[in-house]
């Protein structure tokens, strides 16, 4: 079933329309809760709000093709909301400057790249914990345009629109986040400090 | 002659743009710049590689499964609503 379908269901009150929405869409908006919230729990909250909300205001989407964009326009809100009941962080960017790496840094340095068959079952979940903590030292502001971007594989423009923010606050701040990532993965010096 | 004395300048104003490049978001005539720079700067292209391993490893992540007692919450409350919209 496409989303065009999907959305169909739902604005029909067909029977099983939340279901099948809830396994289409349940383990990305749970997913991206544990990484937005990192708490368990809060994901938890987040992803059963998201869900029932997202699926109430669906039935007033008109274009099929919006429908993943809307879920997770509910979702980025609903992880600001937790946010800000908790620890407050401001959105400051950081300056690039700080991002760059040092002359004596070497690049040539392998990060574990996991190519298909080289890898054993252990250095690949090594592989990924590492990866996990280096999005999570992410300020979140960073941390949600990297996800959008390069986990749920929306476009800059839809990124955009669905944080409202302008394109090149989301180009700036995809940038600073895959810097930092590369910086925690490659063991680097640069960034340090700005967590 | 190892060491090929290139302008620094370069490499940083390139460095800002590096995510743009990666993604195809540049205009031929800025990508091309990138290409010809990284002919002189091996250090700058070795950059891009580990930026590209990043990205890929990032995308490569497993996404953390919902958990069942929260489905099962979910469909159950879903029905609860339904119920309470249209009492028979
Ligand atoms: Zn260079």
């Amino acid at each position: 079933m496409d989303n065009a379908e999907l959305l169909r269901k739902i604005r029909d009150d067909e029977p099983g329309a939340f279901e099948a929405f809830v396994d289409r869409f349940g383990d990305r908006i749970y997913g991206f809760g544990v990484r937005m919230c990192g708490e368990r729990e809060d994901a938890r909250d987040v992803a059963q709000d998201t869900l029932l909300q997202a699926y109430r205001s669906l039935k007033k989407l008109k274009h099929p093709e919006a429908l993943r964009s809307w879920v997770f326009r509910v979702v980025s809100n609903a992880c600001l909301m937790k946010r800000r009941k908790g620890n407050y962080q401001t959105n400051r960017e950081i300056p690039l400057e700080d991002l760059m790496p040092g002359e004596s840094e070497d690049f040539s340095a392998a990060i574990p790249d996991p190519a298909p068959g080289a890898d054993e079952e252990l250095v690949l979940s090594e592989t990924r914990e590492a990866v996990r903590a280096a999005i999570d030292l992410l300020p979140p502001h960073y941390r949600m345009v990297l996800m959008l971007r390069d986990m749920e594989h929306f476009s800059t423009r839809e990124a955009s629109e669905i944080l409202d923010i302008p394109e090149s606050t989301v180009k700036m701040r995809l940038h600073r986040a895959r810097l930092m990532v590369r910086g925690e993965l490659a063991g680097s010096e640069a960034g340090n400090g700005q967590r | 002659m190892t060491h090929h004395d290139h302008d620094r300048r370069e490499c940083r104003s390139l460095f800002e743009q590096l995510s743009e490049y990666m993604d195809g978001e540049l205009r031929e005539s800025a990508c091309s710049r990138f290409d010809e720079h990284f002919r002189d700067c091996p250090r700058c292209e070795q950059f891009v590689e580990q930026m590209r391993k990043a990205v890929r490893l990032v995308e490569g992540m497993p996404c953390p499964k919902l958990p069942d007692e929260v489905r099962r919450a979910l469909l159950a409350s879903a029905e609860a609503l339904d119920d309470s919209a249209n009492p028979s």
